[in-house]
């Protein structure tokens, strides 16, 4: 569905970033991650068609994003701050999607606001910041569209809210298979929500996962045997290995039914396997590029 | 169904309903501003002044002339505000984002927004020349003006309004802030002006004999419609200039758009949105603030030490405050090496100027290309004589005269261009390929009293200087003679011998008179005017040295009545400068100084006639010689001041003052 291909973008010949591909799939939450001035948002932008790409190519359904309606109207963006029309109340707001968007959904329209109890007639700019933001996202909503490009979407809203928009996001992808872009500093703020990451460090994307596939494939195993430990580590690929005693605590990565099978012909006193948080999998995994990571970790 | 296909339609085309409506809900108030400042300016002044009282004392002859700096203040005003608060949208990080991210095309944005503005400054105009058109056959408006004035009205004030307003939206896309656009739009109207007057303030320094009150004076007021606008009352433009406006219009729309098109849209809050306009506004400005540096300190004449410090006082005050704008703080860091290239190119240009590389200076017409020269004391008497055309010199032995003089003139540069002299002469020559070629040069004409004489004292010279050649003796009806003083009293000449035989002796006057006589370096006895052909006068002094007018005037028994006499003065105070107790250089009132010379014990009171008439004819009409003269005119209780140097005082004056 998305497409970047060796994307440079520059200011002031300063690159924002630097030679980013990125594949996005039909009906998949895509998370982009990175500290402050990342790229992040020169990304999206480039994505949202703001931007001109200055190298490579942004498009969109096979087609490029820039200067061209027919893609635009299938995207919306919602800006880290959400943004209105000055003096615009949602209804006014509503109305000016409408005839722009041609995809627009006024009875979609209609039904989010009830859900949100959004009061459709007070001037968007006295909102409250969280306001503001459901605000954005049921108009962004009612648009339909096919691509949802969010900039850091969770500033400002209640865990309560984001749970709430959390659900209408994924209840949205699984119903008309939408293509979400979210933004976050934050790893924790959208491990639940993406099924695939990319993390960016000064301009560059230095690492794209499948989250399904990083769950499944990586395993934190405690084993303790009676005597020495046999050699059995030489065999499996090791991410991590420390002793506490006699217990021995190491991060493994393969199959976990083919671990659990290879570990259990050495007879070991005690054998766990225990789930990994993502965070748990970043620090073990990417220890060498170390600083980014754990900034998005936060 | 129906209703989904005609909703279909509006989204597809051009003009989105929403995007105009956001439009008036934005700026729409600017354009109610300017109507009700115009209903102010217009109508209501129509209505308000239509009593039969009133419009006896109304002199208006088109619509302009209704509170015109009212209606200036808002014609170069509104459209500028408008175009900085219609395209916003481009100058706010934020509201760019949400404009742009829309899926409708730059082009199509820009040509709603920029044609929306210009619907929005053709209404409020449309309006008033519809409420004109209204109260026109009511409020009899046809006593001051025809209908098609309105129109005119509304022709040019759009014409203008509109050229304004897409130069601030042409601007606005080059900058990202609103401010900016602002102050640059004003910058940009006014350059070509602005230019002009910084290049002929600074040209003489380096051309001599460049005529920069010529250029200036050279209706260049049309180049900028904010200048051309002060005037729409006095004139209308031709339909030239119409279609240069109308020119501008399109090119200016067109820009915009382009421009527009290639903005890059991250450059938002930035003063200038284009890398390579940054190096051109900075050393733009800092050439303009140079000129303008060295234009001030050399008009001072403090020498060239002083023209170079003006220089480089203006050029990094301009730098800096260009770089200031550009980096949005005061605190700049200065790109040196830059500043050292401009300056290079600036000395180069210097040196290149010193040496005269355009021939500029050594080009003086030859003799056979000439047509005709105009030669006069200042470019005043060659542009100013309301419509009358200036003297020309057209005899063969003329230009050669003035052709030499240029020709000492320029071979005398150094001399004067360190000491510039007192007099000026201004020249233009009229080629016969229909070149002109204008100098002028200010020089101390003793110096060159030769010259000057010969020219002076030539036949044609002569017959064009003074009216009194115009004149057909047949044809006069009168001739006054006016004193010069505060007396009332005139000499008036009727009859047609005596009107012939005066102006004969007058014809001989001029005739014969000397370089130093027509130098009017005396103070003129009379001024004599003649009236001939119905309508027509001709104007000359009575110089003192023209004697056998004065003989003619005795003949006739009208000298008491032609000049100012001992009979209009009951007495006379003399005394030294020097004893009268008057700071001269802190200004003075004749009144002043004729209580100060009564009240002193070192001045002496006049009354023998015979001594006050040799007074008046030997005192100066200035206060700055040696001896102070106050004569008491009894008529009107009137004082005049005169003074004698050590070499015209009297005698009887001078042994009285002892």
């Amino acid at each position: 569905m998305i497409k970047i291909r060796n994307v440079r973008k520059s200011f002031d010949e300063m690159d924002a970033v630097e030679n980013v591909s990125i594949k996005v799939n039909k009906g998949s939450i895509y998370g982009l991650l990175g500290s402050n001035g990342a790229g992040k948002t020169t990304l999206l932008k480039l994505l949202a068609g703001i931007y001109a790409e200055d190298e490579g190519s942004v498009a969109i359904a096979g087609q490029p994003v820039f200067e061209n309606p027919v893609i635009k109207e299938k995207i919306f963006f919602i800006q880290d701050h959400p943004y209105f029309l000055p003096q615009y109340t949602v209804k006014q707001m509503a109305q000016f999607y409408q005839n722009i968007y041609s995809r627009w959904d006024d009875g979609r329209f209609e039904e989010l606001a009830a859900i949100f109890e959004m009061d459709m007639h007070k001037k968007i700019h006295r909102f409250s910041k969280g306001f503001q933001r459901q605000a954005a996202f049921i108009l962004a909503l009612s648009a339909r569209p096919e691509v949802l490009i969010l900039d850091e979407p969770m500033d400002g809203l209640d865990p309560v809210m984001r749970k709430k928009v959390k659900s209408l996001l994924i209840d949205e992808v699984a119903e008309r298979e939408m293509t979400i872009l979210i933004s976050s500093h934050n790893l924790r703020e959208v491990e639940d929500l993406c099924d695939f990451i990319g993390i960016m460090h000064k301009g560059r994307m230095i690492l794209e996962k499948d989250l399904d596939d990083l769950k499944t494939d990586t395993h934190k195993i405690q084993v303790a045997f009676k005597g020495s430990a046999p050699a059995i580590f030489d065999s499996l690929r090791i991410l991590h290995k420390e002793k506490r005693g006699s217990v021995i605590l190491c991060i493994v990565k393969g199959d976990a039914k083919e671990i659990s099978s290879y570990v259990e012909q050495f007879k070991p006193v005690i054998f766990d396997m225990l789930p990994l948080t993502l965070e748990e999998i970043f620090i073990y995994e990417m220890g060498d590029i170390g600083y980014a990571v754990q900034n998005i970790l936060g | 169904m129906k209703w989904g296909t005609l909703d279909m339609q509006s989204r597809t085309s051009l003009v989105k309903r929403e995007i105009l409506k956001t439009i008036f809900r934005s700026v729409g108030w600017v354009s109610i501003v300017y109507f009700l400042g115009l209903f102010f300016a217009i109508p209501l002044d129509i209505i308000m002044n239509s009593s039969e009282e009133q419009r006896k004392f109304l002199d208006i002859d088109n619509l302009f002339q209704y509170n015109f700096q009212l209606q200036y203040i808002f014609n170069i005003s509104v459209p500028v505000i408008l175009s900085v608060f219609l395209f916003r949208f481009t100058q706010v990080k934020q509201y760019s984002d949400l404009m742009h991210s829309l899926p409708v095309k730059r082009a199509s944005i820009f040509h709603q927004y920029a044609l929306t503005g210009i619907m929005l400054l053709i209404l409020p105009v449309l309006l008033i020349a519809l409420i004109v058109l209204m109260l026109y056959q009511p409020m009899n408006l046809q006593e001051f003006y025809s209908i098609g004035e309105i129109f005119n009205w509304v022709g040019i004030t759009l014409l203008l309004n509109i050229v304004i307003y897409l130069a601030g939206v042409s601007v606005g896309m080059l900058t990202g802030l609103s401010a900016v656009q602002g102050a640059l739009t004003y910058i940009f109207l006014l350059l070509p002006v602005g230019l002009i007057i910084l290049v002929s303030i600074n040209l003489p320094f380096y051309l001599f004999g460049y005529p920069d009150q010529y250029y200036m004076a050279s209706k260049f007021e049309k180049f900028s419609p904010l200048i051309a606008l002060t005037q729409m009352n006095m004139r209308t433009p031709s339909s030239a200039e119409a279609a240069i406006y109308l020119f501008l219009i399109l090119t200016l729309y067109y820009l915009g758009l382009q421009i527009y098109k290639r903005r890059r849209m991250e450059a938002v809050s930035q003063a200038l949105v284009f890398p390579v306009t940054k190096p051109i506004f900075k050393y733009s400005v800092t050439f303009c603030t140079m000129l303008l540096g060295g234009g001030y300190f050399g008009e001072m004449r403090g020498g060239i030490s002083w023209l170079i410090a003006g220089y480089l006082f203006g050029a990094l005050i301009g730098y800096a405050a260009a770089e200031m704008v550009l980096q949005k703080s005061w605190r700049v860091t200065i790109n040196m090496k830059g500043l050292m290239a401009y300056t290079a190119l600036m000395a180069a240009l210097f040196i290149l100027f010193q040496f005269d590389f355009t021939q500029y200076e050594k080009n003086i017409p030859r003799g056979n290309e000439i047509e005709r020269v105009h030669f006069s004391e200042s470019f005043y008497l060659y542009s100013d004589i309301d419509h009358e055309e200036p003297l020309y010199l057209k005899e063969y032995e003329n230009i050669d005269l003035v052709r030499r003089f240029h020709e000492t003139i320029v071979k005398d540069e150094n001399r004067l261009a360190e000491i510039p002299g007192r007099d000026s002469v201004f020249i233009v020559y009229e080629l016969k390929n229909g070149e002109k070629l204008v100098r002028d040069y200010r020089i101390n004409k003793k110096e060159y009293k030769p010259f000057l004489k010969l020219i002076y004292e030539s036949d044609e010279y002569k017959k064009a200087t003074n009216e009194i050649y115009q004149v057909s003796a047949d044809a006069t009806t009168k001739l006054t003679i006016t004193p010069n003083g505060p007396v009332t009293k005139r000499a008036v000449i009727t009859d047609d011998k005596d009107l012939k035989e005066a102006i004969e002796v007058l014809t001989e006057e001029v005739d014969s008179a000397s370089f130093e006589e027509l130098q009017g370096s005396d103070e003129p006895y009379a001024h004599i005017e003649i009236f001939y052909n119905d309508s027509n006068k001709a104007y000359m002094p009575w110089y003192p040295s023209y004697s056998r007018f004065e003989e003619w005037l005795e003949e006739k028994s009208l000298l008491n009545e032609a000049r100012v006499n001992s009979n209009d003065i009951s007495y006379a105070l003399a005394a030294k400068a020097k004893d009268i107790d008057v700071n001269f250089a802190a200004g003075y009132s004749y009144e002043e100084v004729f209580e100060e010379m009564r009240d002193s014990k070192s001045a002496v009171k006049l009354t023998d006639k015979n001594q006050i008439e040799s007074s008046l004819k030997n005192s100066d009409g200035f206060m700055d010689g040696d001896y102070i003269i106050a004569f008491y005119f009894d008529e009107q209780r009137t004082i005049d001041i005169k003074s004698f140097t050590e070499k015209t005082v009297p005698v009887f004056i001078k042994e009285r003052l002892q």
